[in-house]
């Protein structure tokens, strides 16, 4: 006769993980969407700058991120139905306008002489803000309901981390005199004043200090959802 | 030292003789050719690059070069000649000149004659004496060009450096390196090696 | 930032300097070579100015990555999500990263053989030819004509680097090779999927690519006889998923390439001589 198994808790002890989260499904839903979108600009970004930036190492660099950030956005594509079958295309949206606003503010710049500028829209400003944004939802979802998305915002991250220091690497090696430093910090100040003005990636609250947001409830100025 | 320059006049691109011969006179005075040598330099103006090369050779006491077009022109600017591209490439011939009308050259045999793996290994004996000349070489370019006729070894490499190092090399010197890399056994192609001269 | 770039606008730092591919095919001299016997088409380390060959060819294909990753990357851009869809920007975004890895082992590759970047000239017909406003046409003139080229010109160089025994240049273009075929791959599969039902509008698409194909033969560069430096690589490309109908045909139009070529440079070269006896200019 065979022994019997002695029972184990559920959880390993060192498994700490528990179940509140701040976002609801359709919380986590809305967020998904606009990083998928967020990550869609920013990769076609990435894409089109490759051949208007005469600097040999940027143009590899990009054409290399241009992937990871498309990747990020595949990610953001796959989750989305599975978050109770939420349509991707009705969610694939930005937070608002003023988040268009600024998008559109980082992807302007074009001519060939702008790669300082072109490179602090994403590596000093979006970049640094998506690290933000996607830690906040890391640290505040359901470890347990939300794993899936933790999951893909672990991958995400760690990109981004690694992009974050191949751009500002390239920036520092370009910003060589004075008034290519008064370029860039004018340009991050640029960005950063459209930045704020829409809330942020997933709009007001999108770093979870909206005063006016709990669980569940929004005011946000969103399109639709 | 009567330094002939033909064609002159170039009737498909825009060189000029006189610059050429002045050019040559200049290394043949660096190198150390001696004064009572007189040198005959053919240009091959229908051929450009890639399709580069050059031959040296001795003809009754005078130099005969022969160098293709090619190797004259600017590479960023097309159908324009380069002096620097001029000098690198004579300072080569010349010093190979020098190596024909010593003793210790006398049993190598005309350009057209050797095998593919004497002439590169020749070639790098003259541009490390033109590097520590001052002239601008490239070392790197010449190693690969060694390496396709002696191949992709240590044994070849450690050969190169010897070459690029070496003060003086005779002829019988060239060879032995040929046999301890291979090369001497590698070259039984039925293509001259001087086939871009032959018009 | 607009869309569509011109091949004018495509930026370079200093070291480059660009050509027009008149400029090689007016020169007088390109008839009077194209008559001579300058050794074999096919790479060999006996032919004549055969590393002098080797890296300028070695040269032409860095550039050549170039102008696909800025075509690549400018797919993701140009097109809007009607009329490219999502997956298929994807694809031109994971071509972006292959094509960037492609220039990386380029500049070692031109390293190993002791080019410096910027030695040779550079033409950017590559990106002219191959960049169309249409989607579908867009790739197939990139992601079937210039990959498809790159398949042959990449297998040529592994061939070499096979034969002249250079590891490191077989290795590397081994591992281009298999990236090409993908690339190749992802245009015929989305050539199928956004024309299933537009017959005419997939015809005019191969149509295109025909053209571009025929450019990219350089006259006489490749092709399937002893002439053509660079061989049809049919293997490769059935495993790109080209069938052989489209390799027979591509065969026929690089013969016909050659021949023209050949026609050319023969009339120009009666031409020249007349001039050169009549004492004119």
């Amino acid at each position: 006769m065979s022994e019997k198994t002695k029972p184990r808790a559920a959880f390993s002890p060192w498994d700490r993980r528990d179940l509140p989260g701040l976002f609801s499904v359709e919380d986590s839903a809305r967020r998904v969407g606009n990083y998928k979108w967020t990550e869609m600009r920013l990769f076609e970004a990435l894409g089109g700058w490759v051949a208007t930036v005469p600097e040999l190492d940027v143009k590899l660099v990009l054409g290399r991120h241009t992937y990871h950030h498309a990747w990020h956005a595949e990610l953001w594509h796959k989750r989305l139905p599975e978050l109770r079958e939420m349509n991707p295309d009705r969610l694939t949206v930005p937070a608002n306008d003023a988040f268009v606003t600024f998008m559109d503010a980082v992807r302007e710049p074009e001519a060939a002489e702008l790669t300082i500028e072109k490179l602090v829209g994403v590596y000093r400003v979006l970049i640094p803000r998506l690290i933000g944004v996607y830690t906040y939802h890391l640290n505040g979802t359901s470890r347990i309901t939300d794993a899936p998305t933790i999951r893909s915002l672990n991958f995400a991250l760690q990109d981004d981390f690694e992009d974050w220091r191949d751009g500002e690497m390239l920036i520092q090696s370009l910003l060589d005199t004075p008034d290519n430093v008064e370029r860039a910090a004018r340009r991050q100040a640029e960005l950063e004043r459209l930045y704020i003005a829409s809330g942020g990636i997933a709009g007001p609250g999108s770093l979870g200090d909206d005063s006016a947001a709990t669980e569940g409830e929004r005011s946000v100025e969103s399109t639709s959802v | 030292m009567s330094v002939v320059v033909t064609p002159d006049p170039f009737t498909l691109i825009a060189y000029d003789a006189k610059e050429i011969a002045s050019i040559m006179e200049d290394v043949a005075a660096v190198v150390g050719i001696p004064s009572g040598v007189d040198i005959d330099v053919e240009v091959d103006e229908e051929l450009f690059a890639p399709l580069t090369g050059h031959t040296t050779d001795l003809v009754d006491g005078r130099v005969k070069l022969w160098i293709s077009g090619g190797n004259l022109e600017d590479n960023k600017r097309p159908r324009t000649f380069s002096a620097e591209q001029a000098r690198r490439d004579f300072s080569i011939m010349l010093l190979r000149a020098q190596d024909r009308l010593s003793e210790d050259y006398a049993g190598a045999p005309s350009d057209g004659q050797m095998t593919r793996g004497e002439r590169s290994a020749w070639d790098v004996y003259a541009l490390g004496r033109a590097r520590r000349l001052g002239l601008p070489v490239r070392r790197q370019a010449q190693l690969y060009e060694f390496r396709l006729q002696h191949g992709f070894t240590d044994v070849a490499d450690a050969a190169f450096e010897r070459l690029w190092d070496a003060a003086h090399i005779t002829w019988a010197g060239i060879r032995e390196i040929c046999k301890e890399t291979g090369a001497a056994d590698r070259d039984n192609s039925k293509i001259p090696i001087d086939l871009l001269r032959q018009k | 930032m607009k869309k569509f770039l011109a091949e004018s606008e495509l930026a370079r730092d200093e070291r480059f300097v660009r050509t027009k591919i008149e400029d090689r095919i007016f020169d007088p001299r390109g008839a009077k070579m194209a008559l001579r016997n300058t050794g074999p088409a096919r790479m060999a380390a006996d032919r004549p100015s055969a590393g002098e060959r080797s890296r300028s060819l070695m040269h032409g294909i860095f550039v050549g990555e170039i102008q696909a990753l800025e075509g690549a990357g400018r797919t993701c851009y140009d097109f809007d999500d009607d009329s490219a869809p999502f997956q298929l920007k994807l694809d031109m975004a994971r071509q972006c990263w292959d094509e960037s890895r492609h220039c990386e082992i380029s500049v070692k590759l031109g390293d190993h053989m002791g080019t410096e970047i910027g030695e040779y000239t550079e033409s950017t017909f590559l990106f002219a030819a191959a960049c169309n406003p249409d989607p579908v046409l867009r790739l197939c003139g990139v992601n079937r004509a210039l990959e498809g080229l790159a398949i042959d010109v990449f297998n040529a160089m592994k061939d070499f680097g096979n034969d002249t025994g250079d590891p490191v240049l077989e290795f590397c273009e081994d591992w281009m090779l298999a990236d090409e075929v993908t690339h190749v791959k992802m245009g015929s599969d989305w050539l199928r999927r956004l024309t299933d039902k537009d017959p005419e509008r997939r015809e005019r698409a191969l149509e295109f690519q025909r053209t571009v194909d025929a450019i990219f033969n350089l006259g006489g560069f490749r092709g399937e006889d002893d002439e053509n430096p660079v061989q049809l690589a049919r293997n490769f490309r059935r495993l790109a998923g080209f069938t052989e109908q489209e390799n027979d045909s591509l065969a026929e139009l690089a013969r016909q390439s050659t021949q023209e070529a050949i026609e050319m440079a023969t009339m120009a070269t009666s031409v020249l001589d007349a001039s050169a006896q009549g004492g004119g200019s």
